[in-house]
């Protein structure tokens, strides 16, 4: 119980006027860089890593990284408003939340129930992984460290087994969607060889098919073409939802519901934080695929199902917590977030590692106080902010259209500097649109785009490591572990159907998204 | 409490504002080099000279993402000439990331003779041009400053047999060893095949990782079957300083032993692994055609980020080596890398001439 001891002298160092006050500012800023398009988490604490070093030389380091590090708790609850308003991510870990989040938001004109969903979720799951992260640490390093390329790509396969069949009626149509998301994932620069790949002598495609301008088109302005349409022929009204105490209460009465999943999410979010690489995004579609699996009506997923909101959004918030936990145990960064923390530690002239616990203990367990203190000040704020942002959603059409669009346009824009990233925003707009009308699922596209590469390249080294034997993936017991609960969730599917074949003709038709 | 309350939010208020500008500033700079996007927090041109070399914000362009390799010396750099106000402009970090820096390289060779871009730079600024057959040379660009050499250290896992430099040799001659590295046909890999070629060994395994951090956790997790990386001294230190150290450092890539953090680790060429002329240059450089007083200015400026005390201090830190240049010796030393970088290129079927 050592770690209480420290944990309340930690918290002795947060709340310090001085302290707080930077942490409140962090947090306020990170706020309104996460709802800024494009710009998320990882640029906001780069671009403001200057002032941390006069923060730091007029007060202390603990200040400057509480000051940082609220900006990215900041930017965690503000990325995920664009997604549910807007249906625009923010960031990868914000797309799974677009799924459910705007449909309901929109369609169930609830957005003040989504915010607060996706508010209640961030803090239970990263309270969840603060405590992990206080008591078990350095175990938790020890043990993501051991995570090799074989262990991470069965993660991505256990990631798209979850998904599979996100909300198709057609199983030929999610399978051609994957493909076609693998296909533009394979665009660009290949890490593997350091060479060109798909690119025809162009350097600008060199970044590829980024997911985030093709995420923002398919669903941003696709889902806007899409809407007007409808405003058209005059499906779609105003929405005249009341916004208050209510969503709030109706927040926690979904919440007391699905309190394990959350928890559990909070968990399995905090793991895959703190393995060194991608943990979060495959750790919030995990999170989603999760909560459709074990849900007894699979059906509302894809039409705002608060579950949809929750799952992800606990397991992506967990994941920025657990990050900190190479980032502090191991001197390794597990976010490129967590890489920028790690440049700000060298510039305050601190070695991140072990070292840090023994050597600046009031550094790193004011900081882990300041999780607390500063999840808790953001939940607050967004939980205030709430009936403010969901006003949004009463703008009417016309103003909202244009805004979305340049919203849209500047966020792919800012997030490479691209002028191309804007182009194949304004391309996958109109392909969504069109997909949209055929009724192809554009879920799986999105994951295949997300998650494609970073599946490959994992297969790929952890074959260059065994010489090319694929036996590699089966001696490792965590890969064979994840690899065998993918199959059986693949298979599970036609299992169950083969059980009862009758249900087939009583499926409602889903929507196309 | 109100009183309390009041400072606190008055504070706050300054901060936020004062923010909002510093990153108001940044991003209309990063689309538009115009002079209205220096806004109000630019500080007076110098009354000085007859014209002043800048007039607008300066974009200083990273090849990496925020946080990557590169970026951190960019924004450190970014925030020394800041606080001292060494420029009267504006200088705004922008990531222009992809293809190993080829995007970044692409970018920046286009404006020809205009002092208002720099481009920090890491060896990927040699290998990528040659890999890709980009339609540019390395030294097409204008050299601006080399600020440090930062080293290449052999390490192992913690519970590796091989104590020496010798002993992975050996073992190396007797099968293929799978080693880690930063990116594809880049520095580490360009060690790599330097150590096979000098020492005779099998060919190495070669994994690439995307970030050095990345490549430090494999080897101290076996991650992957990593026995051996070519680690910067700062990407290693926290896994060798972790209670129990989770990796090693056999020996050092430098012509005398190291200092400070790493005293007592044996220079790799008192091992029998002669390498000691291969660095990753943190420098800086511009377009092509810049002008010798541009070219002097830029030199003054980073002549005096070298002397700041945050720069000295995170020298230390981190085991660079110290080795300041501009100009022709700066040019040289690009001249040098260059040749090396295409050698190895052509060795090893990267690059056909």
């Amino acid at each position: 119980m050592d770690a209480f001891g420290s944990l309340l002298g930690g918290f002795g160092t947060a709340l310090q006027p001085t302290n707080l006050v930077f942490l409140l500012a962090g947090v306020l800023l990170g706020l309104i860089i996460g709802v800024l398009p494009g710009l998320g988490g990882t640029s906001g604490v780069a671009i403001l890593l200057p002032i941390s070093v006069f923060i730091a030389r007029d007060n202390s380091a603990t200040t400057a990284i509480i000051f940082l590090a609220g900006i990215y708790w900041g930017a965690l609850f503000g990325g995920v408003i664009t997604s549910i308003l807007f249906n625009i991510p923010g960031e990868p870990w914000a797309v799974a939340l677009l799924f459910d989040g705007y449909p309901l938001a929109r369609r169930r004109g609830k957005p003040g129930v989504a915010l607060a969903s996706s508010f209640v979720a961030s803090w239970v799951g990263a309270f969840f992984a603060t405590i992990l992260l206080t008591f078990l640490a350095k175990t938790i390093a020890d043990i993501a460290l051991q995570f090799g390329p074989a262990d991470l790509f069965a993660i991505f396969v256990l990631s798209f087994a979850t998904l599979i069949g996100l909300g198709a009626e057609s199983p030929i149509k999610a399978v051609m969607m994957v493909a076609f998301g693998l296909l533009l994932a394979a665009v660009g620069f290949d890490r593997i060889t350091g060479e060109p790949r798909l690119t025809f002598g162009q350097v600008e495609l060199l970044n590829g098919i980024g997911f985030v301008p093709v995420t923002i088109g398919l669903f941003g302005i696709g889902e806007v073409i899409a809407a007007n349409e409808e405003a058209a022929i005059g499906a779609a009204g105003a929405i005249a939802a009341k916004v208050g105490l209510k969503d709030l209460l109706e927040t926690l009465a979904a919440l007391k519901q699905r309190f394990l999943l959350v928890a559990a999410n909070g968990i399995i979010g905090f793991f895959f934080g703190s393995l060194p690489g991608h943990g979060a995004t495959a750790g919030s579609f995990l999170g989603y695929g999760l909560a459709r699996q074990w849900s007894k009506n699979k059906e509302e997923f894809g039409k705002g199902e608060i579950s949809g909101i929750m799952a992800p959004q606990a397991a992506a918030d967990a994941s920025a917590v657990g990050a900190m936990v190479p980032l502090l145990s191991l001197g390794v960064p597990g976010s490129p977030t967590g890489a920028v923390l790690m440049a700000g530690l060298f510039i305050w002239g601190l070695v991140p590692g072990p070292l840090l616990f023994i050597q600046h203990p009031e550094f790193v367990w004011g900081f882990i106080a300041s999780i607390y203190v500063g999840h808790f000040l953001t939940f607050l704020i967004t939980l205030t902010a709430v009936p403010l942002l969901a006003l949004i959603m009463r703008v009417p059409h016309g103003v909202l259209t244009p805004l979305i669009i340049i919203i849209s346009v500047i966020g792919s824009y800012t997030l490479n500097n691209s002028m191309l990233d804007v182009a194949i925003t304004i391309v996958a707009g109109v392909v969504g649109y069109w997909l949209r009308k055929m009724k192809y699922p554009l879920a799986p596209l999105v994951v295949a785009v997300v998650l494609g590469n970073a599946t490959e390249v994992e297969l790929r080294r952890a074959l260059i490591g065994s010489s090319g034997q694929w036996t590699v993936f089966f001696t490792s017991p965590a890969s064979a572990v994840f690899l065998a609960i993918a199959a059986l969730l693949l298979a599970w599917p036609f299992i169950g159907k083969a059980l009862q074949v009758r249900r087939v003709s009583a499926a409602p038709p889903a929507a196309a998204k | 409490m109100k009183a309390m309350s009041r400072s606190v939010a008055r504070s706050l208020a300054l901060l936020v504002t004062v923010t909002l500008l510093a990153t108001g500033c940044a991003s209309p700079a990063a689309s538009s080099p115009t002079p209205s996007a220096a806004g109000s927090s630019a500080p007076p041109a110098p009354t000085a000279s007859a014209a002043p070399i800048l007039t607008r914000p300066v974009e200083f362009v990273i090849s990496t993402g925020p946080g990557g390799g590169s970026d951190l010396y960019a924004r450190l750099w970014t925030g020394i000439m800041t606080s001292q106000k060494l420029v009267n402009v504006p200088v705004v970090p922008v990531n222009k990331p992809g293809g190993a820096g080829a995007i970044a390289f692409q970018y920046t060779i286009s404006k020809i003779g205009d002092p208002h871009y720099l481009m920090v730079t890491l060896n990927s600024f040699f290998t990528t041009i040659l890999v890709q057959n980009l339609p540019f040379k390395s030294s097409d660009f204008t050299p601006i400053a080399v600020l440090a050499k930062d080293p290449f250290f052999l390490w192992v896992n913690a519970d590796s047999t091989w104590k020496t430099a010798q002993d992975f040799i050996a073992a190396a001659k007797e099968k293929s060893i799978t080693v880690a590295g930063t990116g594809s046909k880049q520095e580490d890999e360009v060690m790599f095949r330097r150590i096979e070629k000098l020492a005779g060994t099998k060919p190495f395994n070669y994994i690439p990782y995307d970030e050095g951090s990345t490549v430090a956790a494999s080897l101290a997790g076996h991650a992957g079957g990593t026995e051996v990386t070519v680690n910067n001294p700062s990407e290693g230190l926290g896994l060798w300083q972790a209670s129990p150290p989770k990796v090693r450092p056999i020996c050092a890539f430098l012509p005398d032993p190291p200092a400070g953090a790493f005293q007592g680790v044996p220079t790799c060429k008192s091992q029998g692994l002669d390498i000691t002329d291969y660095f990753n240059l943190r420098s800086v450089v511009g377009p092509p055609g810049l002008n010798d007083a541009q070219i002097a200015y830029w030199g003054d400026v980073f002549k005096k980020v070298n002397d700041a005390k945050e720069w000295k201090d995170f020298v230390t830190q981190n085991v660079l080596v110290a080795d300041f240049r501009t100009g022709a010796d700066a040019k040289k030393l690009f001249d040098e890398y260059t040749k090396l970088h295409t050698d190895i290129a052509i060795q090893n079927g990267w690059y056909n001439p």
